[in-house]
């Protein structure tokens, strides 16, 4: 990892209504890493996602890309340094998807239409979307459609990727695929930030993990760091267990029983 | 790598699957065609007889090139100075009132918005009625686009303004909005013809259902530069408004200045709108059905929807002119009433049809 | 050049009038009149004229003429033998002058007299169409400004044919004056003279009885086009101007406020209180019928309706300011004086 933050929050805050979405958060990106955002619902993660990626301005703080402050940018500039898949994609119109995966192409206004083509298809079978290319988008499945989104973020190719619930409505294959794939890019020396509601998702594929509650940042720290049984319990609001993952070389994250019913009941000797 | 496309159960009712698409090319030679033949149809009929073979010897003959063909004084009168001007003027007419509906339909994100149908077409009248009736002596011809493109920007921004909420469109706000300003600007129209007495304000009835009739070389070279500036810009934005129907956001997040896009598709199409009006009235569903059909056979894709729009566009005002000038001789029947009474149910039909589909009313 | 300058004759113009459906013509005039303040006239058959008409053929001895319109533009008539007219005050006044065989086209209120119900139609006054009118192959056309759109009448000169547009003309001298005007234009001033001046000896013999007449009744002109149109009193600055008066009776408009058309309001026709309401039977027909006209807001209440005296004519011959104008005098001085003797 470089030492310089391509992307950073410096003491963001969000407040609308009178309601305080996020409270001084202060985090850094890095190139070549992944840094999973974490934390139950409503605690402000894809706020924050949407403050990082310019979408909104922070009532109060900066946020930085390479040392500028976003709103210095302009929109063209922007796309081609970071690319956004949001968390649910509305596109209603019948486009193809190929067409579709192409639009991530549009900020390389300088590149030929061949090249661009090349770009999608590649990444389109990085995505597991290439036997859709003549497809109309509206006729996909909801993990089609995600996997096909995926693909114009990547077709975007730029040095930051910022994904809020990438894995939402993907099966087990595709999940694993998806985080492989962003794990890749962060070999290449992309940025990679996703948000993320799956916690063995990011054990397992984050280098770093942001954990938030209530708005605000608990920890920002390699994985295994924030990966602890005390303080996920006290965030979740639910008893968490942590071990070594069976197999991997990672924590491995798992509910514990509460007292409330289940078809199963607590093995012998399991602890809380 | 398997590239065969598998049957699916949505995809007859989501449009053309995305295989069975017409191309642009072909489908804009296609509908060229028909423009073409709607030219030289149209240009062959009338009250006044002019045989297709001296309809051709008078335009070679005005070309500079002696045809041979034998044709009367008064049939070339006719036909340069009275069924040419009207059929070129349809072709721009139509032209741009579909490429223009295109072109709004991309930045309301809706295809519901058909420059009548948001008030654009009838604030563009009042404009127009309004420059005329104030400036008609200093600007000329000119006070006509002018004051159209003044009305309908007016209109559509009041109907924008209303119809924005928390960054979305409301579609029935849209129309809503739509109708109480074409309302106001048709009434305005309406009364500004009922109060001055001045024939080049035109009739209420002009306004309102549209007519070519006043068609002549002066007003189709003054309306042109305006069509034209449509034609040619408007497709410029294509690709944008591509990113425009995959959100709003997802745009700006691959560098589409949302804002400014709106605002100048708005303005050019409001341009384009405003000298049809002008020149002929409000026409109305062309710029509803010419795109919605072009997207039919094409896919939503504004590289083909724009060009292919126009083009069908201009055959279609041609084809519909024709008949409102022969269908009820020698009573000049408004172009925009047949419009609305072919075009009117055929939306509806089109509207049940794609009720079923849940592509297309973002 | 290979042009020829043999003008061809209107076939497509007549084949197309037959041909279209005949049925279009009246739900669309219907339509789209009801959008305009027509002032146009139509209507049933009436009461047969009774000036007497001097007749002449073909062209006559004055041409050719060289004569400006009320908008300006000077038209030069070389052969007057080939008439189109653009409103039915010009057909009736062209037969009346006694060249009613050189008519060849009309537009669709022309309806007097009878031979020219036959006539091809070119057009409806304020929706002009040029190829019909040109289709014809006329060596003149007559309007008024009411002829619009105006860019059409250019179209049709445009092909070497003049047309004339005359002004509106009101008052009692319109008449006269009409007659006098399209007579020089079609080159038969001497015709035109008889004419106008045995209609102005009618009407003048009417304006003269009733001079000494005190008594005016109040009287109202309400007009109505179609069944959905604006419905109208008709005052000074409209055809009407002056002749109730010339047959003895004032008319409510002008007291109420009206300058020309006016909207028929309740409050004004109260106001003015007319012992008499004159209509045209295209409004009776409009309304449903007397009893429907009756039911017209303001005109049940007014003094008229209560005693029946609702006078009915054919919209021409009530608007049309024409040969039959002195009759109309008589008919109107009549009903409002009936004890009145008219020389």
């Amino acid at each position: 990892m470089s030492s310089d933050p391509v992307l950073e929050a410096r003491d963001v805050s969000l407040e609308i209504d009178g309601a305080v979405l996020v409270d001084r958060a202060d985090l850094a990106l890095y190139p070549g890493e992944v840094l999973a955002v974490v934390g139950p619902n409503g605690a402000g993660k894809s706020t924050l996602l949407r403050m990082l990626s310019g979408e909104i301005e922070p009532t109060d703080g900066r946020v930085l890309l390479d040392g500028r402050s976003l709103h210095d940018y302009r929109h063209a500039e922007l796309a081609r340094r970071r690319a956004v898949l949001p968390q649910h994609t509305l596109l209603q119109f019948a486009f193809r998807t190929l067409d579709v995966v192409l639009m991530g192409r549009y900020p390389h206004r300088d590149s030929t239409p061949e090249h661009d083509r090349e770009v999608a298809l590649r990444v389109m079978a990085e995505t597991d979307t290439l036997h859709l290319t003549g497809r109309t988008y509206t006729t996909l499945s909801g993990g089609e459609q995600t996997r096909v989104a995926l693909a114009r973020v990547l077709a975007q190719e730029t040095p930051i990727v910022m994904l809020d619930e990438p894995t939402g409505s993907l099966d087990l294959r595709h999940q694993e695929m998806v985080m492989g794939t962003l794990h890749g890019l962060a070999t290449e020396g992309v940025a990679v930030l996703a948000v993320l509601h799956d916690l063995n998702l990011a054990a397992r594929y984050a280098d770093r993990v942001a954990l938030l509650s209530r708005g605000r940042i608990r920890a920002v720290a390699p994985t295994v760091e924030v990966m602890q049984a005390g303080l996920l319990s006290e965030v979740y609001g639910h008893p968490v267990g942590v071990m070594p993952h069976p197999h991997f070389d990672c924590p491995f994250v798992f509910p514990l029983p509460d007292g409330a019913a289940a078809r199963c009941t607590p093995a012998a000797g399991g602890e809380r | 790598m398997t590239t065969a496309p598998p049957a699916s159960p949505q995809a007859a009712t989501a449009g053309p699957a995305a295989s069975r698409r017409m191309g642009r090319a072909p489908l804009v030679a296609l509908l060229g065609v028909m423009l073409l033949a709607a030219i030289v149809v149209s240009l062959g009929v009338g009250a006044v007889q002019i045989s297709p073979a001296a309809v051709v010897g008078i335009i070679l003959d005005h070309l500079g090139i002696d045809s041979g063909i034998e044709f009367t004084a008064r049939q070339d009168a006719v036909l340069w100075s009275i069924r040419l001007p009207r059929v070129m003027l349809g072709v721009v007419v139509g032209a741009g009132l579909a490429v223009a509906g295109a072109a709004l339909q991309g930045i309301f994100r809706n295809p519901l918005a058909d420059p009548q149908l948001i008030g654009v077409s009838s604030g563009a009248a009042l404009g127009s009625a309004g420059a005329i009736a104030l400036a008609g002596g200093s600007l000329g011809l000119l006070a006509g686009p002018i004051g159209g493109f003044v009305g309908g920007m007016a209109a559509g921004l009041a109907v924008y303004a209303l119809a924005r909420h928390e960054g979305r469109t409301e579609v029935v706000t849209l129309i809503l909005a739509g109708i109480a300003v074409a309302a106001i600007g048709g009434a305005g129209a309406g009364m500004l013809s009922f109060v001055v007495d001045d024939p080049a304000i035109r009739t209420a009835l002009f306004w309102s259902l549209g007519s070519l009739s006043v068609a002549t070389w002066k007003l189709w070279w003054v309306t042109l530069p305006f069509v034209l500036a449509g034609l040619v810009v408007l497709p410029m934005f294509a690709r944008a408004l591509n990113l425009t129907l995959l959100g709003e956001r997802e745009a700006q997040h691959l560098g589409v200045d949302v804002e400014r896009v709106r605002m100048v598709v708005l303005a050019v199409a409001v341009l384009t709108v405003g000298a049809t009006v002008a020149a002929a009235g409000v026409i109305g569903f062309i710029g509803l059905l010419v795109p919605h059909g072009v997207r039919l056979a094409a896919g939503p894709d504004h590289r083909v929807v724009l060009p292919a729009s126009a083009v069908g566009g201009a055959a279609l005002v041609v084809l519909a002119d024709l008949a409102a000038r022969t269908m009820a001789s020698p009573i000049d029947v408004p172009v925009g009433l047949l419009t609305a009474v072919v075009g009117g149910p055929l939306f509806l039909w089109l509207l049940r049809r794609t009720r079923r589909e849940h592509g297309g009313w973002g | 050049m290979k042009r020829l300058a043999i003008p061809e004759t209107g076939n497509l113009a007549r084949g197309a009038s037959a041909r279209s459906p005949r049925r279009w013509v009246g739900p669309i005039a219907v339509l789209l009149v009801s959008a305009l303040i027509a002032t146009a006239c139509g209507g049933d058959d009436a009461a047969a004229t009774t000036t007497a008409a001097p007749t002449t053929t073909g062209t006559g001895g004055g041409l050719p003429v060289v004569y400006t319109g009320a908008d300006g533009v000077e038209s030069t008539i070389t052969d007057a033998g080939r008439i189109v007219t653009l409103s039915g005050e010009f057909t009736e006044i062209v037969f009346a002058l006694g060249l009613g065989g050189n008519v060849v086209g009309v537009d669709l209120s022309s309806v007097y007299p009878e031979e020219a119900a036959d006539l091809p139609k070119v057009g409806v006054e304020r929706l002009l169409l040029a190829e019909p009118i040109i289709a014809q192959n006329p060596t003149v056309v007559l309007g008024d400004v009411d002829a619009t759109p105006v860019e059409v009448i250019d179209q049709v000169r445009q092909t070497g044919i003049p047309v004339v547009i005359f002004p509106r003309y009101e008052g009692v001298d319109a008449p006269a004056t009409k007659i006098r005007e399209v007579a020089r234009v079609l080159g038969i001033p001497e015709t035109g003279e008889e004419l106008a001046a045995s209609v102005q000896e009618e009407i003048d013999a009417v304006v003269a009885a009733t001079a000494a007449v005190e008594e005016r009744p109040p009287a109202a002109v309400v007009y109505l086009a179609n069944r959905g149109s604006t419905i109208l009193m008709l005052g000074d600055n409209t055809v009407m101007e002056g002749l109730l008066e010339a047959a003895g009776a004032i008319d409510v408009a002008p007291a109420a406020g009206a300058d020309g058309m006016m909207p028929l309001t309740p409050e004004a026709l109260a106001g003015g209180a007319p012992d008499y309401i004159i209509t045209t039977d295209r409004g009776i027909d409009a309304t449903g019928g007397l009893e429907g006209f009756l039911e017209i807001p303001g005109v049940g209440e007014t003094p008229a309706a209560a005693a029946g005296n609702i006078l009915v004519f054919e919209d021409l011959y009530l608007l049309g300011l024409g040969p039959r104008t002195g009759q109309l005098l008589r008919d109107l001085a009549t009903a409002f004086h009936p004890d009145l003797t008219i020389p």
